[in-house]
């Protein structure tokens, strides 16, 4: 019912054999951003509204207007194949939280972690990535040419750079690749040092105001996640 | 015209005519017994040659090796000569009956044959053969006399033409086999002389026969850090040793070609087997060799290769695990308003060789928004002489961090072993923090952009408002009736108060409402996802999932339904409460306030308040942006590896191999076994038990049950129902 | 005034007379009444000619359409109008004493399946065992075996013993076989197939199969909207080595390509599925289906009209998922589904109590298959740990049931000219008895009776005696004109 009301069918627009999926029959996407019980979860609380904004703007697919918060160390998560998580704080795991995010993964889930430090050598940083590792294995450097970054939008250079980058905050880089643990070659876990998290972290309204939309590789985050 | 002679005369002539005929007769009956003689040697000569080459044959046909190799050659000689010389003889025995068969008389008839006298002659040796006087006068007399020199003659030329012809066969019979003999010896001193010629080349150092590689021994020397002294095993295929530790194999016969070394890690076993290339060095050691290779963290294979020759040695890699740490105090994470006491701490330590150090490490973060700052302090460590157990304990000042409102501080265990190695890491407990509340969140006007969250409140009015009606309750039957009322009807009056709170707190969370605590009723024209029967708010049928739809007045939020069974416990406490009925009262609001700790677990507080909530206006914004896309093909997944399927493969083809090399079986089964331990521990212990079986096998044993066991923990073979639809159904 | 004599041979005649009239009428009335009150007749199936195998269709069609007709004709009206659609029609006995053709398997077959209950006895004398293997639709290409005995009365004692060249893949009481028919499902068969019945470590019949080769599969084309159940159908299906077209439009001018979707035939494809509504046509998917393709419709496709056509299935009622199943041993009840109201002649793969959730039916010369289930990704992601296996195992299977597969007969029986001269390629010819135990169940042992009367039936009179009889009336009249007059 949900999603009948959120859905704009563009059935018939092409027919068959060529016709191609439309979005309007499915439960809508919902983005879902992962709490855990160590540190600063909600370090970012505008970024959902701003990905469901750009999802909504420039896709057809069906999406829910609000996203929602999911406890790690529930079950929960898996009902959200796509989960985002960040923060500024040190993180540790709790072994519930592992557990489940093991299965997560192992099952077919896509966790996006986001330094919102923006700092390498800062305490999210240094302490999510040991957490990442014992989860899921090592994160080595996703190249340029993976096809998240074609998924929707074409990003030749890579992750886009954000303004926290150019202004030199944090730890004063422009980082070159974001940081992946690829199951086979199915991307499982995506890290990023590059703080899209107070990149997006803005209301959606004031959108209109950027001369280039700084949340498109949101949209190539979302559309690479249901589709690949 | 000759004189005619006397009778006396005639006698004599006659008596020498025939005296001579005779002797001519007995000379060609001694040629016709040495040609017949002669004939009969030969072919006992060739019969013999013959079945001694035949019995050769069979001999080394039908005799299996081991045989062979406990017969002495003298035996596999002197058998076939004897049988041979036996046939000889026999073949003499029977072929001689027609030597001794030539008489005088058959001489003469054979003589006859060729001369023609009519018969003269054999009636003339008959008559001397037995006796009777000759009358020299007779008319056979003359007859032999005059004809016999003929046929005589004749005879004497055919006796050339039969020993010509009687030789001529039993010769070629005997030249032919002594040719098949001398050829056959030719070729196999060929084929001898020619692979001890490829065995030169191929092994250029100097003569020497093809051996299986003897008996080495293994030596396990554990890694320094462990402490541990080396172990030593005799003649052995499959070692477990830890991760680092050095593996010495020591042989005493020649060197090996080469020793090659493989990581089995994959669990596939064949493919990229350079990438998996094992380091193992090889040297010769007095009379014979050494070589070494270094366990790592999953089964190696270790081929030592002499030519055709293979010999195998898996060594099982056992890893060295990082301490394991469980932090007992504090048990859980806590909020402290100020900081007072000094924070015991305390955690179990254990590791599977030895503990070097373990430490509290405690990190204590500051700040909010952008500006955070991030200490590391280190408190209670403590070194060990290589224990496995440990307990460690600390006492954390928490006065002295100087801590401030909104501080957290993390407190983990960590613990070292004595591996160097230091890409693995150290072990580490869970993490408990500990966080300085702000003034903030205790004031009445908050400060934050979001006010304190109202189950805060709520919890501790409802405890008070309990405690209250305990008192009032154990006073119950001291006080006046009047007064009772009075009192319950004011803690009524509270109750419903805090029963709008957290009202509020349900409708603020459905609808953004304050203060939405108003008429509900089935039917009302609005839905909120709750509705109100009988005072008590109940969830309507329409979002019994939890969730509510857009387009009324409703965005889609959680309903909290602890809350929701609070609010109803509350109505229930009032109402007892109003009619100044306390008893009943105290399990409602027990209830309640076991609900409200429900809520307050299951929506964790926000540090800095409530964040705003955004609903994005889908249909405003829906394809709005301008930007266009290419997305790109979708590249397929790859199939999941069918890792049971190769190694059924190759558990088949160690089957039938086991029927013709039991050895060479042993060897794929155990690096089978060995890729298996890893991913699964079921068919590497059904492979031991097929190794064990094998090992204890001899001649004959059935070893088939072992295998169909293994085959079976593979789970390539499973009963399915038999289905209507003719494909099967649904698993 | 007759004499003593004639009145006695008078007597005497007109009694053996009477003796011999109701003698012949008592039989006469038994030979109508008594055929009924036996067991039905027992039909012989002898022939060895393999072109009179029409001639013996056609003369066993109506012998059974005989046996039913009188078995119809004998009942009770209020029995035949009340009771003919439940009961069934009639009960043929049939003896094979000989390996019947395609064509007379047929007929048994359809009349089977008519309703005409058919209980036979094998009786060629062949006390055989039938094993056949088929590879499994999928990229796995597993090989499944099936088996029937085809002797009755096996003694306990006896079993049944599967092996291939590794060794015993499975072995069973052959009165385990006989009554539940078990297929054998086998990843990697290494040939020669046995299968021996044995008695007392004694070897009493034995059979064995060819390992039919394993053919590339066609790729299979996906309609679906994006979203997570068509991102885990495509992933489960890849994984199980699937190769997957399709396309999902993200935006009215972006569309996200997978493989190289082309035109729905059977010669790219063995298999659409339609996963939501408005995605393809009917025509399309019928065209699919008269070349032999399979069509798999699931979830909200369920709900589009034009596709209920195709189906022949309509949603009885909406089952919401039940909180919690997907971690139970019914994992699929956790997820929401339809419940299907499915034409008579489609086959239930899942039920639900009495509702039917996936059902498969022919349509033209492929294949139809339905399931209510929605959400399916759920299964995967909230499940317990062995649930991705299981999802991926499940839509394998799914597939595989309808899954296009390209039959060729044997060359030898197809001339220059493409026509087919030689009717090996029947099914079930490669063992003809077990197709028949397949058609008509499992043999039994029936009685022997006779279809003709017995000449030592006590209840009619023997022949001579008749003869006698009259023979002594003719006496008696011979007796009387010589006697006339004597007194």
């Amino acid at each position: 019912m949900v999603a009948r009301r959120y859905a704009v069918s563009t059935a018939g627009k092409l027919s068959p054999p060529h016709a191609v999926g439309v979005p309007g029959a499915g439960a809508p996407f919902v983005f879902a951003t992962a709490q855990y019980d160590s540190g600063d979860w909600d370090s970012a609380p505008m970024v959902p509204a701003n990905v469901i904004d750009a999802v909504a703007r420039y896709t057809s697919l069906a999406v829910a207007p609000q996203g929602v918060v999911v406890p790690l160390s529930s079950e929960a998560c898996f009902q959200y194949p796509l989960l985002f998580l960040t923060g500024h704080l040190p993180v540790r795991f709790s072994a519930r939280e592992v557990d489940v995010l093991r299965r997560y993964l192992r099952r077919g889930g896509l966790l996006f972690v986001d330094d919102h430090n923006h700092d390498v050598d800062g305490a999210f940083h240094k302490t999510v990535r040991e957490e990442i590792a014992r989860v899921a294995g090592a994160l080595v450097a996703l190249p340029k040419t993976h096809p998240l970054y074609r998924a929707f939008f074409v990003f030749d250079n890579g992750p886009p750079t954000t303004s926290h980058e150019m202004n030199g905050w944090g730890d004063n880089l422009v980082h070159e690749h974001l940081d992946a643990v690829l199951f086979g070659t199915r991307l499982a876990v995506l890290y990023s040092n590059k703080d899209y998290s107070s990149e997006w972290s803005y209301h959606p309204d004031n959108k209109r105001f950027l001369s280039v939309d700084n949340t498109k590789f949101a949209v190539n985050l979302v559309v690479y996640a249901l589709t690949r | 015209m000759s004189a005619p002679k006397t009778p006396d005369a005639h006698r004599a002539s006659a008596t020498r005519t025939a005296d001579a005929v005779m002797q001519d007769v007995s000379t060609i009956e001694r040629a016709l017994r040495t040609t017949l003689g002669f004939r009969v040697a030969l072919q006992a000569t060739g019969a013999g040659v013959a079945s001694w080459m035949l019995l050769q044959q069979l001999l080394s046909a039908a005799l299996p090796p081991s045989m062979r190799d406990v017969l002495s050659p003298g035996v596999l000689l002197v058998v076939p000569l004897m049988a041979s010389a036996t046939v000889a003889a026999l073949c003499v025995v029977m072929l001689w009956r027609n030597v001794g068969a030539i008489s005088p008389v058959r001489t003469a008839l054979w003589i006859e044959e060729h001369g023609g006298t009519g018969f003269a002659l054999v009636t003339w040796v008959e008559q001397h053969r037995a006796g009777q006087a000759v009358d020299a006068a007779s008319t056979l007399a003359e007859v032999v006399g005059s004809a016999s020199a003929g046929a005589l003659q004749a005879s004497r030329e055919a006796l050339g033409r039969l020993a010509r012809r009687a030789m001529l066969g039993p010769v070629l019979f005997l030249v032919g086999a002594i040719a098949v003999l001398v050829a056959q010896s030719a070729v196999t001193v060929i084929s001898q002389r020619r692979s001890a010629a490829g065995r030169d080349t191929s092994a250029p150092s100097g003569p020497r026969a093809a051996v299986p590689l003897g008996p080495w021994r293994v030596r396990i020397v554990p890694p320094t850090y462990t402490k541990r002294s080396a172990i030593e095993l005799p003649d052995t295929n499959a070692v477990r040793a830890l991760s680092g530790s050095r593996i010495e194999i020591v042989g005493r016969d020649a060197m090996p070609d080469s020793v090659v070394g493989r990581a089995l890690s994959d669990g596939v076993g064949e493919g990229d087997s350079a990438a998996r290339g094992r380091m193992v060095t090889l040297a010769a050691q007095g009379s014979g060799w050494h070589a070494a290779v270094t366990a790592t963290d999953g089964p190696l294979e270790v081929r030592a290769l002499r030519d055709r020759f293979a010999k195998l040695l898996l060594v099982e890699g056992i890893a060295d695990s990082v301490p394991q740490l469980l932090l007992t105090t504090p048990a859980r994470d806590s909020v402290l308003r100020t900081v007072t006491a000094p924070l015991g701490l305390e955690a179990t330590v254990h590791d599977d060789l030895g503990l070097v150090s373990a430490e509290f490490e405690v990190v204590v973060s500051s700040g909010e928004g952008e500006q955070f700052t991030v200490r590391t302090v280190r408190v209670g460590a403590r070194t060990f002489a290589g224990e496995r157990d440990a307990r460690l304990r600390s006492v954390l000042d928490l006065a002295a961090l100087a801590l401030g409102p909104g501080d957290v501080v993390h407190m983990r265990a960590v613990a070292r072993d004595a591996n160097p190695q230091q890409s693995r890491g150290v072990g580490a407990s869970d993490t408990r923090s500990i966080r300085i509340a702000r003034p903030s969140e205790y004031d009445s006007v908050a400060v934050e952009p979001a006010p304190p969250p109202d189950v805060d409140k709520s919890l501790l009015s409802q405890r008070m408002l309990l405690m209250l009606t305990e008192r009032l309750d154990a006073r119950r039957a001291r006080l006046d009736a009047v007064v009772l009322r009075s009192e319950s009807r004011k803690l009524a009056i509270d109750q419903s108060r805090l029963r709008q709170a957290v009202g509020d707190a349900v409708f603020q969370r459905l609808t953004g409402e304050q203060g939405g605590e108003h008429a509900h009723s089935v039917g009302d024209g609005h839905d909120h996802g709750v509705e109100a029967i009988g005072g008590k708010l109940a969830l309507s049928g329409v979002n019994s999932q939890g969730m509510l739809e857009e387009g009324d007045d409703a965005p889609v939020v959680a309903i909290n339904t602890p809350l929701l069974e609070a609010y109803n416990a509350m109505w229930d406490a009032g109402r007892a409460l109003e009619q100044a009925d306390t008893r009943s009262a105290i399990p409602f609001m027990r209830r309640a306030l076991e609900s409200i700790e429900r809520a307050r677990a299951a929506s964790r507080l926000y540090l800095r308040g409530r964040p705003p909530t955004v609903i994005v206006d889908i249909a405003k914004v829906r394809l709005a942006g301008k930007d266009t896309s290419a997305p790109a093909q979708r590249e397929a997944r790859s199939a999941l590896p069918t890792t049971s399927l190769g190694r059924e493969r190759r558990l088949l083809a160690a089957a039938s191999l086991a029927v013709t090399d039991a050895r060479a079986a042993r060897d794929s089964l155990a690096v089978l076994r060995a890729e298996a331990l890893a991913d699964a521990p079921l068919f590497a212990v059904a492979l031991t038990s097929v190794l064990e079986s094998l090992t204890a096998a001899r001649e004959g044993t059935e070893v088939t049950a072992p295998f169909v066991r293994a085959r079976r923990v593979l789970g390539g073979i499973q009963r399915v129902p038999s289905s209507s639809w003719s494909r099967g159904g649904t698993p | 005034m007759r004499s003593p004599a004639e009145t006695l041979a008078r007597t005497v005649g007109v009694g053996a007379l009477l003796i011999a009239l109701i003698a012949a009428v008592t039989t006469a009335w038994r030979s109508g009444d008594g055929q009924p009150r036996r067991p039905n007749a027992v039909l012989q199936l002898t022939t060895h000619n393999r072109h009179a195998d029409s001639a013996m269709a056609d003369a066993v069609r109506e012998a059974i359409v005989r046996t039913s007709a009188h078995t119809v004709a004998q009942r009770p009206t209020s029995q035949r109008l009340g009771q003919e659609a439940q009961s069934p029609a009639a009960t043929v006995r049939l003896r094979v004493t000989s390996v019947p053709a395609a064509s007379v398997r047929a007929v048994l077959g359809a009349a089977a399946s008519a309703g005409v209950t058919t209980a036979w006895e094998n009786a060629t004398g062949v006390r055989a065992l039938a094993v056949s293997v088929s590879r499994e639709l999928s990229p796995t290409r597993a090989s499944v075996i099936s088996f029937a005995p085809t002797m009755q009365a096996a003694s306990p004692a006896a079993s049944m013993v599967l092996r291939d060249a590794g060794g015993v893949l499975d072995s069973m009481p052959v009165a385990e076989a006989l009554v539940s028919s078990r297929r054998l499902r086998v990843a990697r068969l290494q040939p020669p197939l046995h299968a021996d019945v044995m008695r007392g470590g004694q070897l009493v019949a034995q059979a064995g199969a060819q390992i039919p080769d394993a053919r590339t599969m066609r790729r299979v084309r996906l309609y679906a909207a994006p979203g997570w159940d068509g991102k885990f159908v495509v992933a489960a299906l890849e994984e199980s080595g699937w190769s997957i077209d399709g396309a999902y439009q993200i935006a009215p001018t972006a569309i996200v390509r997978f493989g190289v979707p082309s035109t729905l035939d059977t010669a790219r494809y063995a298999a659409a599925i339609v996963l939501d509504s408005g995605l393809v046509s009917v025509r399309t998917l019928r065209a699919l289906l008269a070349q032999g393709g399979g069509v798999l419709i699931a979830g909200n496709a369920l709900r589009d009209p034009a596709l209920r056509t195709l189906v022949g299935a309509r949603i009885d009622e909406d089952r919401a998922a039940i909180a919690g199943a997907l971690l139970t041993e019914q994992p699929r009840l956790g997820l929401p589904a339809v419940h299907l109201d499915v034409a008579p002649q489609a086959t239930v793969l899942e039920r639900e109590g009495r509702a039917t959730v996936v059902a498969v039916m022919r349509r033209d010369v492929g294949r139809v298959l339905v399931s209510g289930y929605r959400d399916s990704w759920r299964w995967r992601m909230e499940g317990n740990d062995e649930a991705a296996a299981a999802h991926r195992a499940w839509w394998n299977a799914l597939v595989s049931a309808v899954a296009f597969e390209s039959v060729t007969p044997s060359g030898a029986g197809i001339a220059a000219d493409g026509t087919l001269h030689d009717t090996s390629f029947w099914p079930g010819d490669a063992a003809p008895l077990a197709d028949l135990a397949a058609r008509l169940g499992v043999p039994e042992s029936l009685p022997l009776i006779p279809t003709s009367p017995s000449p030592r039936d006590g209840r009619s009179l023997p022949s001579w005696l008749l003869f006698a009889l009259a023979a002594a009336a003719l006496v008696c009249e011979w007796a009387l004109r010589r006697l006339r007059g004597a007194a």
